[in-house]
């Protein structure tokens, strides 16, 4: 009977829950829901970035761990010092990194000759499957929705969400945000996209004598108006010419690590043709 | 008591998953760490209140991805349905049953995610499942272990109240 009546309930919970998501599927929009997100990213931001702090805590401290075990084989008397002294190196290894981050991000800000802001990254997409990160900047600081996003290196992404201090960035590494761009060398135009995991630069209609090399820059081309024009986007990491297409692709990677990088820049001065 | 430690619980589960989850990725597998909450629920209670959970979740969820609103909550509500099936066809609370129902639940969640993603094209979604999907659901097993423990310690706490016998 107890398991009749709470199977009844399971039922009707995943009827509610069925109504509720074709509710949402379909009208989200018309009924303006989408603000909820906006709500909802300031509710999270608090915890968001206090937990992102204790990652890189845990990280740090696996990374100890791994240096104190190989010290140990070495030397059991001198653990302890080892380990302070691992511990030391980790956060002076992290603030290097923080370090000649910001130098690349400076560095590369004087090249564009933009102005930007720059921010930490407090939280990335639950699933893994929409790459977005959220970064502690918004309104307040001037963010706009389609803002070009960089990191130390290169473009990163684009602002999709903007709430008051927070904003979401939708990442190229996300299959549906290709990005218009050329190769340095050669100026050809293509299309750069991640397709079943991988992230490949096809070039239309290329020459028959193309020369692409390991390690090209791939920038930004302007095309489509969604990014400002000559920021640099990934590197060319293979590409086997095919002898009977009309166009050619490649294996690119982005200039940073997206599943790494922890800050970033908004370029202030682009605004976009289209706002996503 | 249950709301008391659903809800709280359900709003860190989602801020872990959007900030610490992410920094623990092998590869490009990820725990699901409310997913694993709310199967867990579902295989140490039963009773359809893991598919309230999962609504409630799905939709914290949902304001934190930039998918389409609604797809957590059908498949996380999916996923927790069937979790509370079993749990009613076995009668068991193991903590097998929680890594099967997990590995088996995460495929599923992940399934349907990837159609709302991918919009059915047929080779990304094989690719996806295969490169992310299942190797987190590999690492959604392991998470759900210490979380099938606590969550049967706050079941033995605050037991299912049992309905008079006339």
């Amino acid at each position: 009977m107890m398991r009749r009546g709470s199977q009844l309930r399971a039922t009707s919970f995943l009827a509610i829950a069925v109504v509720l998501a074709v509710v949402l599927l379909s009208f989200a929009r018309v009924l303006h829901l989408d603000g909820m997100r906006d709500v909802a990213a300031t509710v999270f931001e608090p915890f968001q970035a206090a937990f992102t702090g204790v990652g890189d805590g845990i990280r740090g401290a696996f990374s100890t761990v791994d240096s104190i075990g190989r010290v140990e084989t070495e030397n059991r008397a001198l653990k302890q010092q080892v380990t302070d002294l691992q511990r030391e190196l980790t956060t002076a290894r992290q603030a290097e990194s923080t370090n000649r981050q910001l130098q690349q991000m400076l560095d590369l800000r004087a090249a564009l000759n933009v102005h930007s802001i720059g921010a930490d990254v407090i939280a990335r997409d639950p699933d893994g499957l929409s790459p977005t990160i959220t970064i502690r900047a918004g309104k307040n600081n001037g963010v706009r929705k389609g803002m070009a996003v960089l990191g130390p290196r290169g473009l990163v992404g684009r602002v999709v969400q903007v709430q008051g201090a927070t904003s979401q960035v939708q990442l190229i590494s996300d299959p549906q945000n290709p990005v218009g761009v050329m190769l340095a060398p050669s100026h050809l135009s293509g299309s750069l996209r991640v397709s079943e995991g991988k992230m490949k630069v096809e070039i239309p209609s290329a020459p028959v004598d193309l020369r692409i090399n390991t390690g090209d820059v791939l920038v930004t081309s302007g095309i489509g108006g969604n990014y400002p024009k000559g920021v640099p986007v990934a590197e060319v990491v293979h590409y086997q010419y095919q002898a009977y297409g009309a166009a050619q692709s490649a294996d690119a990677t982005p200039m940073d690590n997206l599943n790494r990088i922890e800050v970033v820049m908004v370029d202030l001065d682009f605004v976009p043709d289209i706002v996503p | 008591v249950t709301a008391w430690i659903t809800y709280p619980s359900l709003f860190l589960m989602v801020a872990l998953q959007t900030s610490l989850a992410p920094q623990l990725e092998i590869g490009r597998a990820r725990p699901e760490l409310v997913l694993c909450w709310v199967i867990c629920w579902a295989v140490v209670r039963g009773r359809g209140e893991a598919v309230a959970w999962a609504i409630a979740g799905g939709v914290l969820l949902d304001l934190t991805s930039q998918l389409p609103l609604g797809s957590h909550v059908l498949a996380l509500a999916l996923v927790a349905f069937l979790a509370d099936l079993g749990h009613n066809f076995l009668r068991g609370s193991t903590l097998l049953f929680a890594l099967v129902a997990t590995f088996v639940g995460s495929l599923v969640y992940g399934g349907v995610l990837v159609l709302f993603v991918t919009g059915m094209v047929r080779h990304e979604v094989l690719a996806t499942m295969l490169g992310q999907v299942l190797p987190g659901a590999v690492y959604s097993v392991v998470a759900v272990i210490p979380m099938f423990f606590l969550l049967r310690s706050l079941d033995r706490r605050f037991p299912v109240p049992v309905a008079p016998e006339w």
